[in-house]
Order: structure tokens, then C-alpha cells, then sequence
């Protein structure tokens, strides 16, 4: 269980990145939700010991996340937004040094659990190319190898699957699935569908603040028989703008509109029951205070 | 398009807070190096004369070609830069694809960035300009202000250094997208320099055409200027300068034209280009995971103290190998021992004294310019590990790991130091091919390991810990390299501004050297001391590091320092710890610099101008009572140096006047007190200088003579500044260190036709010949030698005396020598030696008896019943010398290496020293010019007979030629004016050992052999072991004018008593087949340093027919009256080959033309 309190960072330019954030995460995987800039990164970084807030505390399994970093860090598997490696080293070799640094100090056990997270990672006959040139979703799968090492109990990804082709993400979150069912596995991504599809408990997040916490379904739940939908044309979008509760908007083949409204009752003719999902939580959470 | 991006770039620039950093401290630097350098911080100048000016064009010049040259690290930090963060930022892939010229984008940034570098440049001339004009100055170092010398500067060096080496470093980056690349060519630069420098080693023209920096161009162009020239002068713009800054300005633009053609081909790094880049396999990532393996397996972790440790190690060789694998690190490696082998070659193969390529001076030689090699690899390497993670983006991943700080500190701790040492073993590797390959094979592995392992690496290990702290703190490559060769040069720096202050001067140590016999001369105490402080001010330089380690995001720099650290009790300690050696090993360093008390140059100067001011009133006291027997017990203690003389002379008025004033020098180190068995009064003395003046009561008449005892004490061997003479192992001292009599600070230079010349002999000013006594002891193990024959030596109380006689009366000078020798005896020869230093050995008894038998044939019979050849240690210098009959050799040249040289050296050196019994030592020449002509020319004369006795014609010729190139070399790298040879002075060996060879040689050609050498001894005869008057150059030519035919004098006249140069050249020659030559050939005389006049003509010159095998057919003399001859001879063989003036008779400064081959 991994407890955060009253945690709160202001970068010197004047931004929130958090604003007195108190959340629990407990085991399994755990959807952080959030807009660019909404202070996901912040967060995460605090949380896998590489930025200090302000103000706040983190505990990890009675571990204090703030005063013995190294204690959490024996536990943690972090993949951060975007990273970089050394050049021209191949994953084989990047991964042993990885696995130096985190403690593993039997070269022959190195050698074990490396070939066995390029394994599950499926890297393996790529293992001897260096990882610099890799694609953007094999580098990501390294990510995940190289996190693995230490069997992290706590495994913080960050907007992993941002740039990736759906295959590759799918293949990445499938891989994340399988090394996350044990542990506590805290991901953010600004896409709805990988929370929805992966996470068992999700929060929002915004402008530094925790909108809502839950597990996908229950927020789904509350929002049942209160969306909307219907199409329009294309020069009528400022008209349901204006008056009723807009969560998202697109087009159709055929250049008219279709728009999703959130709202108790039928707002007018022509709208029909929406099936609620995720994403109409999000758009919601964000703006919850349109009125009708 | 392209003034926009330069003018966006620029004003990017400006905002940037390090280019005003740079340019403060480029003004600071220059400000307080001129001002320092123009008097500002020194007491005035009391007396005239002539003093360098600080703003002559020359001054102006040389200070900026160091600035010049710190400049060049900026054009990688700015220019390199500028380039590299578009690469870094990724910022290329998009503004490649604006419709704008890849060339204009690439000109506008390069030219935005050098336009900046050459505004910080032109801060140094600003803070140049202001400091002319600050007041405080001394007037006598500055001309007056004028602005041609900057501007030329500026045009002629830095602006130019600026834009080729800037357009060579942006050709660098942009081509290897690499950011080392750009300081790796800078350091390339100054190799190349080194490599020009030492290829090119005594040709001028060529080191000053192909110096980068144009440098040595200026050095050589005024390396005849006097300090008149030097300081009113201004540099040439055309001629070599002009053709070394477009020599470059070529190179530049070449390696321009070729990468913007190359860069225009594609956006991808060209050099990574060929690379292998994978794609994708659609194949392995459609796989999906199957059975379950979320189950990870078990392996264990550990986080104790030992596995981190082997972390660490584990850690610095993957940092080692990124090192190992960048091409640029074997480019420096490959180029630095390149010119490792050209200086070690410069020695063992050099013409004049080659020597072996024994280990001491395999590593010593080259290992200053090597271990700077190492240290700038030192400096970029730390950078480039300590930013590694940053850089790539890794340090997100490598942060999170559970490594603790120092491990990381640690790890890249122990990266360097080995790359330090797999450098170090290279130059070992490197010196042991070098000596295989000089077929030498008595490898010093001991001394390489110590050398190398513990004496140079323990100066690169500070580096080291400094530079991880400066990389570590300042988190910005470029600036912290800038910053570690500030320190780097700012050592020096400070102490040319007076700061000798040890415990300042970072990393400092003064200069050692190793000799096989001396060791390092007991230097290596102080070296360590030293070594010892800074290395635990490094060390204690790792707590900050640790602190301040970079891990995890910072709003910004100074958010790191304020941070709550966690200072923990270990830090606490380690703190304290190095801080407390640190105060310990400061203590201990002042302690000893109190015992040694070492005294400036300034001071001692100053103490002897008011010497020469106070006691002028003694400089025309000329007759003085002259030592005529010597009884000396000598103490040498070589453990630790100490040195106790007791002495006793016998003086004698050898002149017709009465002595009342006694003028006596003792030795400016030693500590010596005297008595007089006559009753005196000191009048005048300084304590300082050891001068003291003394008025006999009862003055001295003729014949008289008096007891003069003294007690000298040696200086104690100190830590610093060290003058004790006693060494552990070769001691060598001369008597210069007992007490003199007369005035000192006479000039030698008198006139031979000055009779008051006579009065004194050239080598012994207050001392005639004298009989020789002395006991020397020394510690058990060592043997002591001095000149004499030895009398006894026994043991007692664990000391070894030795009692030396000399049967006849000798010259004035002797040397004492102890040490742990090897003795080889050849039937009355000893030779002591170290016992590795065998190698020349037997030339040199052979030299020694050659000598003897040719010269006591010819002036008399030696007269000791047995000679000494002594090895000293070469930090005492090159030469050997003679002592009546021990011969001081220096230790190179018992390593000197025959096969290489062009003579056979050890032969040579000892027959030259043996010669000197007869002429040196029994003949003492007047203490006037031309002294030398008298020993040195005629010894080398006589060397050269006996040469030819021993090795025959072919040999004798080869060292001829030998003595007219060092002759014809030398007058040009003097500043004296080049006398005749009768005036020759003691500096001007290039005249008295090379002319004096010729001359001599080529007299006695003419004359014959046997008429010079009845001169010869007909003159020895009158002069030896006699008193005053002691002869002169002019009365001995006198002798050989009677003795030589009207028709041969011109040539005395010629060689002897001007400076005279002939020009011959055959022109045209021709045969038929009755085997008749005809020869055409061409001669002129000039008389004159550079005269242009022909000078009449009625010589006889030799012309020598050859065959097909060198063999000579005729030697034909004829004598010439006119410029153009034409001459047919007959032949009895078939001629291939004609030589005018085959033997070296003459002095001509082209012999190339002198040769005709059919």
C-alpha cells in the first residue's frame, strides 16, 4: 500500500505541479488519469525518489519513501516518460549493467535474469542490437525489461504507451498485465483506453489536484443513463456548446457531427442513451460544472 | 534567411550567463598578467640599463600566443556547442525541414558562435589597452602606448587561430555529431604543434611554417634579435608568417569545402552513418506471451558493504570500456606516443651526443609532455562519465537504481585511474619497444613500475579527484573542462606573478629526474610531501562530491547546493579526516620549508649588485699570493649529506711587489671559517656574498709565504631547494666550493696583447701550480676519488679513507667524487663506473691510452702512475673534464651510444680529457681571450690525430666534417660577435673546438706534421708547470708565422687571425679517353663576418680524383690566383668522381658543389 499525503510541489516559474495531494494505492494496477501538464509526472517522479516536493509524505510498506530513498528504491521498477540510453550498447549488455546496479552482484544470476526478462519482454533475439536503435516500442518493452531486474514491488510507469502503433501497445500492455497482477503497478497515461483496459483502480488527476479516485467501473457506474448522444451538423456545435453539458465531439464520414452530452434527463428531441465509458468520466472530471 | 538565424543565435547568446563568465575571465587573466608582468606588484628597478619591454611588438606578440592558445578551448565549448545542442535537443530533424538552406542554417550558427568567441578574445586586448594605462607601473618596462602591435596581433594570430581552428572544430562536431570531438581536435592541435616541433627539430623554417598557432614562426623568425631589437622591432607581416597563416587558411577551408559538400548529402550523422540500424522485426514482435512467466525468477540482491564495493569495480569497467571504444581516445594515444618516440629518438639518435635508451631516460625524458596527455585525457574523460547519464537521457533509469551515491562517485573514481594506468603501462609498453628496437636490452622494470606507477600517478590521481569534483559541481561539460585547465595553467600562472607559497600552488611539484647512479636526488621527499597534501585535499574534495552527486530532477543549478543533504556521520568523518592529513601534511611542508630556507633570485641578485657597489675599491687589487700547496682532509657523509673539510694552504708571493690586502671567497653555500698564522685585521667583508678583505699587519714581500687554514662546513641536505653536494650515491664536487683568493667578479674577456693578462693563469685566478694532499672519507660501502695517485685506503669505525698524493705539482683544480662503483682496472687505468654502465667502457680506456701514447711521444712523458675515470651523475651535466689524472665523466656519457653517433663518442671524449694533461694542465694558458685556442683547440687537434692513428683516414675526415658543421652551425645561433680564432672567449665553443680543429689541422697539412708538432712541443716545453707569465694564443701564432713559408701564411692569417670564408665550386669537367680530365672550377675568398668583398688570391687548394669504389686515384695541390681555373690533369685510372678540397682544408660554407661525378 503505498500512502501519500498532503503532498505539494510548486516549481519556481510560479507552476502548481501539486496542490496538497492525498491518495492510497493498494496492490494491482492503478490508472493515473490526467491532461498534459496536470502534474502526472511530478508525482511519479516523487514517488520513484527523484524529485523532493515541498512538502508531504510518502510511505511504501512502512518504507519512507522522503528519508530512505535507497530502501524503496530496492523495491521500485520506474520507467520513466522518455529516456534515453547509452549508445551502441546492446540490451544484453545494458540490462547486466542494470542488474549490477540494482544488486544483483552473482554475475551468473545476472546472466539468468537477464535472459529471462528479454524473455518475457520478448527482446530476446534482438538481445545482442544495441538498444539505440531500437524502435520506439522495443525501447519501451526495454523499459520494462530493465524495470523487472530488481522484482519491484512497486513499478511506476510513465505515459508508457504515448507514441506507440496500437500493436506495440497492445503488446506492451499485455506484458504489463503479466508483471503487474502482484504488485502495485501506478501508470499514467493521458489515454483513456489504457486505463480502462488494464487498471482495476484509477484516479484523475488535474491541475495538481486528485479529482476523483475509484476503480473504472464504479465511475462508470455513476455516470449510467446520463450520456447523451446524437448527431448534428457541423455549424450547430456552438448552439449545444452553449447550453447543455458537451463531453466530447467528432465527426462522421458523412461531415455531420456526433456529440456526447452529459445530463439527467433527454435534453432534446433526436438524442439517444449513450453507452457510458471511461472516457466520458474523464471529459467530466474535468469540466464538471457545466450546467445545463 | 541567413542574417535572421545569425542574429536570432547571437542575441541567444547574449542571454547566456557563461559567455560572461568567459569573458571576465579572459579580461582578468590578461589584466593581471600584464600589469603583473609591467611592474605593478615588484619593488622598482633601482639600477639602468637595458630591460625587456612588456608592450614591444615581440612582448605583445608572445603574451598573446598564450591567450592564443586557452582561447582555442573555448571554440569547442562555444562553437561546438552551439552545433551540438541542436543534435542534443533533437532541435536538427525540425528546422532541417523549413524551407530554408542547410548551409545557411549551418553558416549563420557557426559564424553567431565564432563571432562570440571573438568577442570574449577581445576582451584580452581590452584588459591589455586599460592595463597600459593604469598607473603603478614601472616606467622602465613600458614603451610607449601604441596600438600597431595589438592590431597586428590580433590580425596576424588570434583572429586567423580563431576562424581556421574554429572552422576545423565546427567541421569536427558537425561531421562526428560527437562533443568531445571538438576538444579532442584542440588537443590534436597542440600535439600537432609538439609533432612540428620535434620532427622538424633543428630546422627553423620548417617548425615555424607548419606551427598551428604560428608560435614558433614568430620564435624563429626573431631568434637573432637583441634586446634592442627585441624591443623596438615589429614582427615582418610578409615572409614566413604570411606563408604559415595561409598554409593553414588552406587546410581550414579544405576541410571546410569537404564537410559542408558531405553534410549536404544527408541530415544523419555521417560518421555513424555506415552503423548498422535495426528495424523493427515484425516477425519477433507479433509473438505474444504464451505461458506464463509473470513469475520472475529468484535471484538474490545485495546491498552490503562488500557488494557494492565489487559494484563499483564492476561499474568502472563498463565505464572504462565507453572509453576504450571512442576512436578519439586512440587518435590522442596514437599521437601522443608518436611524439613519446620522437623525443626519446631526438636523444638516442641525435649527432652530436646519441645516447642509449637506458630506462631512466626512456621515462623521464618524455614523461612531463605524456603525463599532460594524460591529465587533459583526464580532464574530458571525467566529464564525459560524469555527464554520460545525462546525456544519452540514462539517468532517469540509472537514478532510481538502489545504488548509493558514492558508489557511483566511486565507480567513475575508478574508471579514470584506470585509464590513467592503462595509459601509464602503455608508455611502458611503449619504452620497452623502444629500447628492443635500439637493440637494447637492459630493461629497469623496477624502475618503470615506481616511475611510472607511483611518482606520475600519484600527480594524475589528484587530477583526477579534482576534476570529478569540478564535473561534478558544475554539471556543464565544457565550462568544467574550461575550469580544470584554468587551474591547470593558473599554477604556473600565479607563480610567475611571485606566489611560491607551496601549499597554493595545486598539484605542484618541482621537476624530478632519474639517473641510475643518483637516484632522484633525494627530490623525492619533497615530491611526495607534496603529493601527499594535495591528494588528501582531493580526497577530502570527495565529500562535496558525494554531496552534491547529481541524481533526480533539479528546479535548477543552485537548488542541488541548497537541498537538505544527507550529510551522514560517514561523510562527517571522511571530512575530518582528510582535512586533518591535510593540516598535518601543510605542517609538515612549512616545517621543512623552515629548514631549507631557500633564498629568491631576486634577493641574491639584489645582494650582489650591492656586492659590486660596495666593493669596487678591490676590483684593480690584481697581485694577490698564490696557492702553492694544498692539504686537505675531505668528510663525505652520504647518508645524509653532510660535508666537513679541513684545509690548509700554503701562500706565496710569487710577484715582485709586497702584499698587504688579502682578498678572500668562500663558497657561497658553505659555512667556512679561516685563520692566518700572521697577524691581521679584517677591513671589509660581506657575510652574504662570503667576501672578506683583510689587511696583513705585516705585509707580504717577495718570496714570502704564509699559512692559510680553514674549516668549511657543507649545507645540510635539505627537503626543498636541496644544495648539499653530498649525494647518496655519485657524489661530485669541485674546489670551487673552498676558498679563493682575489676578486671574483672580474670579466675574463682581457685582450691577449693586455699584459696584465700574464700575471694569471686562465683556469686557476690565485693559484699556481700546486702540490696536491688529500685524506677524503666516506661511508663504508663507497670508494672516494680524487686526483693523485692513491696512497693507502683503510677502514675504521665503519668509515673508508682514502689517501691521494699527487707526485708532481698539478694545476689548481681537482674534483672529489664518492659512491658505490664498480671499478674496471686495465693495467694502470681505473675506471669507475655504475655497475649497469658497462657499455662504453672499453672505447674509452682505448681513448685514454691512445692518448697517452700519441701525446707523451710527442710533449713528454705522463707523469702518474695511474688514471681515473670517474662517472658522475648527468643532472650535474654532459661533459667530462680532466683533473690532472682523474677524469670526471658525466654519466651520459657512459650511456652514450656509439652506434648511432657519427663518431665513435666514448673513444673521443676520453682521448680529448687525456690530451688535456699536456695542454690544460700542465700548459696553463693567460686568463685573456683566446685562452681556450691554446687548450681546447689544440686538444681537439691532437684528438683528431690520434682519431686517425686509431681509426684511420675515412674516420679522421668524418669527424673533420663533424667539427665544420659545428662550426658553420654555430655562429649562427650566437650573439656574440664571431672573433678570430687567437680571440676566441670560453663561451664560443663552436670556434674553439670546430674552427680550432680546422685551422690547426689545416696548418699543419700545409706545413707538415712534424714541423707543427716541434712547434707544438717547442712551445709546451717553455710553458709547462711553470708560473706566471702564462702564455697566450698570440705568442704561440707568432711561432708558427717563423715557422711557416711566405707562400703558406696566408693561411694563419685566414683561419687564425680573421674570420674567413672561401667559395669554390667545380663548374664544368670533362674526359677523354687517354684518361685526361679537364676541370673548370670556381673559387673566391671573403674576409669578413658577412663581407661581400672578394679577397685576393695566391692559395693552394687540393682537388682529389676518385674512382668507382671512392677509391682515390691523385690528390693534386695547385695553386690558384684567380677566380675561374681550368686545369687538365692525367690520369692513370679511370676517374668517376673529382672532390675540390677533399680534406677540409679551407672553410667553405657549401661543399655540395665542391663534388663532381661523372
Amino acid at each position: 500500500m503505498l500512502e501519500i499525503q498532503n503532498l505539494s510541489k510548486t516549481y519556481k516559474n510560479g507552476t502548481c505541479a501539486l496542490n496538497n495531494v492525498n491518495i492510497n494505492i493498494g496492490k494491482g494496477m492503478f490508472g493515473l488519469l490526467g491532461p498534459n501538464g496536470a502534474g502526472k509526472s511530478t508525482l511519479m517522479r516523487i514517488m520513484a525518489t527523484l524529485q523532493m516536493p515541498d512538502s508531504g509524505f510518502l510511505n511504501f510498506e512502512g518504507i519512507s519513501v522522503l528519508n530512505t530513498p535507497i530502501e524503496l528504491q530496492k523495491i521500485l521498477g520506474y520507467l520513466p516518460q522518455s529516456f534515453g540510453v547509452y549508445p551502441k550498447i546492446s540490451a544484453e549488455k545494458l540490462l547486466d549493467y542494470f542488474g549490477l546496479l540494482k544488486g544483483i552482484s552473482s554475475k551468473g544470476e545476472r546472466q539468468k535474469i537477464v535472459q529471462h526478462v528479454l524473455e518475457l519482454t520478448n527482446l530476446f533475439e534482438v538481445r545482442k542490437k544495441s538498444v539505440s536503435g531500437y524502435s520506439g516500442g522495443m525501447k519501451q518493452r526495454f523499459g520494462i525489461a530493465q524495470l523487472l531486474l530488481n522484482n519491484p514491488k512497486l513499478i511506476i510507469v510513465d505515459e508508457p504507451t504515448a507514441g506507440l502503433d496500437p500493436g506495440e501497445r497492445n503488446r506492451f500492455l499485455n506484458v504489463l498485465r503479466e508483471v503487474g497482477s502482484e504488485n502495485t503497478v501506478i501508470f499514467s497515461t493521458h489515454i483513456v483506453d489504457d486505463v480502462s483496459e488494464l487498471c482495476n483502480d484509477m484516479a484523475i488527476i488535474n491541475k495538481g489536484e486528485i479529482l476523483k479516485h475509484n476503480t473504472p467501473k464504479q465511475l462508470i457506474k455513476k455516470i449510467t443513463n446520463k450520456v447523451w448522444t446524437k448527431n448534428i451538423a457541423t455549424d450547430a456545435i456552438e448552439r449545444y456548446q452553449e447550453n447543455y453539458h458537451l463531453l466530447s465531439s467528432g465527426f462522421n464520414a458523412d461531415n455531420s457531427m456526433n456529440i456526447r452530452i452529459y445530463a439527467n434527463n433527454e435534453p432534446e428531441d433526436g438524442f439517444v442513451h449513450a453507452t457510458a465509458n471511461l472516457e466520458d468520466v474523464y471529459f467530466l472530471s474535468l469540466n464538471p460544472n457545466k450546467k445545463q | 534567411m541567413f542574417l535572421n538565424i545569425f542574429f536570432f543565435e547571437f542575441k541567444n547568446w547574449l542571454k547566456k550567463p557563461i559567455l560572461y563568465f568567459y569573458g571576465i575571465t579572459f579580461f582578468s587573466i590578461a589584466f593581471i598578467a600584464f600589469v603583473g608582468s609591467a611592474g605593478l606588484f615588484d619593488e622598482p628597478i633601482k639600477n639602468g640599463g637595458l630591460h625587456k619591454l612588456v608592450n614591444s611588438p615581440l612582448e605583445v606578440n608572445k603574451t598573446i600566443h598564450y591567450f592564443n592558445k586557452l582561447l582555442m578551448f573555448l571554440l569547442p565549448a562555444i562553437i561546438g556547442a552551439s552545433i551540438n545542442n541542436d543534435f542534443k535537443n533533437n532541435t536538427h530533424s525540425i528546422l532541417y525541414s523549413y524551407p530554408l538552406k542547410k548551409w545557411q542554417y549551418i553558416l549563420a550558427k557557426f559564424f553567431s558562435s565564432l563571432t562570440i568567441t571573438i568577442l570574449i578574445a577581445s576582451t584580452i586586448y581590452i584588459a591589455f589597452v586599460i592595463g597600459e594605462h593604469i598607473p603603478g607601473l614601472q616606467k622602465e618596462r613600458l614603451a610607449d602606448f601604441r596600438w600597431l602591435p595589438y592590431l597586428k596581433a590580433f590580425f596576424l594570430f588570434t583572429l586567423p587561430n580563431l576562424l581556421f581552428y574554429g572552422v576545423i572544430v565546427f567541421c569536427i562536431t558537425l561531421l562526428s555529431r560527437n562533443i568531445y570531438a571538438g576538444f579532442i581536435t584542440v588537443i590534436l592541435l597542440f600535439l600537432g604543434q609538439s609533432i612540428t616541433e620535434n620532427v622538424f627539430d633543428g630546422n627553423g623554417i620548417l617548425i615555424g611554417l607548419f606551427d598551428p598557432f604560428g608560435e614558433n614562426t614568430v620564435n624563429f623568425i626573431s631568434r637573432f634579435w637583441t634586446i634592442q631589437e627585441q624591443n623596438h622591432s615589429s614582427i615582418p607581416v610578409f615572409g614566413l608568417i604570411a606563408y604559415n597563416r595561409l598554409f593553414w587558411f588552406f587546410v581550414a577551408t579544405i576541410t571546410f569545402y569537404f564537410t559542408v559538400k558531405k553534410f549536404m548529402l544527408s541530415q544523419y550523422s555521417s560518421l555513424n552513418s555506415f552503423l548498422p540500424r535495426i528495424k523493427p522485426n515484425s516477425s519477433i514482435a507479433h509473438k505474444s506471451i504464451h505461458n506464463n512467466k509473470s513469475a520472475l525468477i529468484q535471484v538474490s540482491y545485495n546491498f552490503n558493504l562488500t557488494s557494492q564495493l565489487k559494484k563499483s569495480w564492476a561499474l568502472s569497467i563498463a565505464d572504462l570500456l565507453l572509453i576504450a571504444k571512442s576512436w578519439i581516445f586512440y587518435c590522442i594515444l596514437l599521437l601522443g606516443l608518436l611524439v613519446l618516440v620522437f623525443i626519446v629518438g631526438r636523444v638516442t639518435n641525435a649527432q652530436e651526443i646519441a645516447i642509449l635508451p637506458v630506462t631512466g631516460v626512456v621515462i623521464t625524458l618524455p614523461a612531463f609532455f605524456y603525463t599532460t596527455i594524460v591529465m587533459l585525457l583526464t580532464f574530458i574523460y571525467s566529464g564525459m562519465l560524469i555527464n554520460r547519464g545525462k546525456v544519452s537521457g540514462m539517468n532517469q533509469l540509472i537514478d532510481a537504481t538502489p545504488s548509493k551515491n558514492w558508489v557511483f562517485v566511486f565507480s567513475k573514481l575508478l574508471a579514470i585511474m584506470k585509464m590513467q594506468i592503462i595509459l601509464l603501462f602503455i608508455m611502458m609498453v611503449a619504452g620497452i619497444l623502444i629500447q628492443l628496437y635500439n637493440g637494447f636490452c637492459d630493461f629497469q622494470i623496477g624502475i618503470y613500475l615506481f616511475h611510472l606507477f607511483v611518482v606520475q600517478f600519484s600527480a594524475l590521481l589528484i587530477w583526477a579527484l579534482i576534476s570529478l569534483f569540478v564535473h561534478t559541481v558544475i554539471g556543464n561539460l565544457f565550462l568544467g573542462i574550461f575550469l580544470l585547465i584554468l587551474v591547470w595553467l593558473g599554477v604556473s600562472g600565479i607563480q610567475q606573478l611571485g606566489v611560491t607559497e607551496r601549499l597554493l600552488l595545486f598539484n605542484f611539484s618541482e621537476p624530478i629526474a632519474y639517473s641510475d647512479i643518483s637516484g632522484y636526488q633525494n627530490t623525492l621527499k619533497a615530491y611526495f610531501l607534496q603529493k601527499c597534501y594535495w591528494l588528501f585535499f582531493g580526497l577530502a574534495l570527495m565529500v562535496p562530491t558525494y554531496l552534491f552527486w547529481q541524481r533526480g530532477w533539479y528546479d535548477s543549478f543552485l537548488s542541488r547546493f541548497t537541498k537538505k543533504k544527507f550529510f551522514g556521520r560517514g561523510a562527517k568523518i571522511a571530512l575530518v579526516c582528510c582535512l586533518t592529513c591535510l593540516f598535518l601534511f601543510g605542517l609538515r611542508i612549512k616545517n621543512e620549508e623552515w629548514k631549507s630556507q631557500s633564498v629568491s633570485t631576486s634577493e641574491q641578485n639584489e645582494s650582489f649588485e650591492k656586492f659590486k657597489n660596495n666593493f669596487n675599491q678591490f676590483k684593480s687589487i690584481f697581485i694577490q699570493p698564490q696557492i702553492t700547496k694544498v692539504d686537505l682532509q675531505v668528510a663525505i657523509y652520504p647518508k645524509n649529506g653532510a660535508l666537513q673539510i679541513e684545509g690548509k694552504f700554503l701562500l706565496v708571493n710569487n710577484s715582485e711587489q709586497f702584499i698587504d690586502t688579502l682578498l678572500i671567497k668562500n663558497g657561497f653555500n658553505e659555512t667556512t671559517t679561516f685563520d692566518i698564522n700572521t697577524p691581521f685585521n679584517i677591513i671589509k667583508k660581506d657575510d652574504y656574498v662570503k667576501f672578506y678583505a683583510l689587511k696583513l699587519k705585516q705585509p707580504m714581500l717577495p718570496k714570502d709565504s704564509l699559512f692559510f687554514t680553514f674549516s668549511l662546513k657543507g649545507v645540510n641536505r635539505t627537503t626543498f631547494n636541496n644544495k648539499s653536494r653530498v649525494e647518496q650515491n655519485g657524489t661530485f664536487f669541485k674546489n670551487d666550493i673552498l676558498p679563493r683568493f682575489g676578486y671574483f667578479l672580474n670579466d675574463d674577456s682581457a685582450s691577449p696583447s693586455d699584459s696584465i693578462s700574464l700575471s694569471t693563469s686562465y683556469y686557476t685566478q690565485g693559484a699556481d701550480m700546486v702540490s696536491f694532499n688529500a685524506l677524503i672519507s666516506t661511508s663504508e660501502g663507497q670508494i672516494a676519488i680524487a686526483p693523485g695517485n692513491l696512497v693507502k685506503d683503510w677502514v675504521f669505525e665503519k668509515r673508508h679513507y682514502f689517501q691521494y698524493k699527487s707526485d708532481q705539482k698539478i694545476r689548481n683544480s681537482y674534483s672529489f667524487s664518492s659512491g658505490d662503483y664498480e671499478l674496471k682496472t686495465d693495467k694502470n687505468l681505473n675506471t669507475f663506473y655504475h655497475k649497469t654502465h658497462h657499455y662504453n667502457i672499453d672505447n674509452m680506456i682505448e681513448g685514454v691510452k691512445a692518448s697517452i701514447e700519441f701525446n707523451s711521444k710527442n710533449f713528454g712523458d705522463y707523469g702518474f702512475k695511474e688514471t681515473n675515470i670517474v662517472e658522475f651523475p648527468m643532472h650535474m651535466g654532459s661533459y667530462a673534464t680532466a683533473f690532472s689524472n682523474c677524469i670526471p665523466t658525466s654519466e651520459m656519457r657512459f650511456i652514450g651510444n656509439s652506434k648511432n653517433s657519427a663518431i665513435d663518442l666514448a673513444f673521443y671524449t676520453l682521448a680529448h680529457e687525456m690530451t688535456h694533461y699536456w695542454w690544460g694542465n700542465q700548459l696553463s694558458p693567460a686568463n685573456a681571450k683566446g685562452a681556450v685556442m691554446l687548450s681546447e683547440s689544440i686538444t681537439e687537434y691532437l684528438t683528431l690525430n690520434i682519431f686517425r692513428k686509431s681509426f684511420g683516414h675515412e674516420k679522421a675526415l668524418r669527424f673533420l666534417k663533424k667539427q665544420r658543421e659545428r662550426y658553420l652551425y654555430g655562429r649562427t645561433s650566437t650573439t656574440i660577435k664571431e672573433s678570430p680564432l687567437t680571440h676566441v672567449q670560453s663561451t664560443q665553443q663552436y670556434l674553439s673546438y670546430g674552427k680550432g680543429a680546422i685551422a690547426f689541422n689545416a696548418l699543419s697539412h700545409h706545413i707538415g706534421k712534424q714541423k707543427t708538432h716541434l712547434t707544438l712541443k717547442e712551445f709546451f716545453d717553455e710553458f709547462k708547470n711553470k708560473n706566471a707569465p702564462y702564455p697566450t694564443s698570440l705568442q704561440l701564432v707568432e711561432r708558427f708565422k717563423k715557422v711557416t713559408p711566405d707562400s703558406l701564411q696566408y693561411i694563419i692569417e685566414d683561419l687564425f687571425e680573421t674570420v674567413t670564408f672561401n667559395n669554390l665550386s667545380i663548374v664544368h669537367a670533362e674526359k677523354n679517353e687517354e684518361k685526361q680530365v679537364l676541370v673548370q672550377f670556381e673559387m673566391s675568398k671573403y674576409r669578413g663576418q658577412n663581407s661581400q668583398k672578394e679577397h685576393s688570391l695566391c692559395d693552394f687548394i687540393e682537388i682529389g680524383f676518385y674512382d668507382a669504389n671512392e677509391k682515390l686515384i691523385l690528390l693534386e695541390k695547385v695553386l690558384i690566383t684567380s677566380k675561374k681555373n681550368e686545369l687538365v690533369f692525367k690520369l692513370e685510372k679511370e676517374c668517376s668522381k673529382i672532390i675540390l678540397d677533399p680534406n677540409i682544408l679551407t672553410i667553405d660554407k657549401n661543399i655540395k658543389n665542391n663534388i663532381f661525378e661523372f
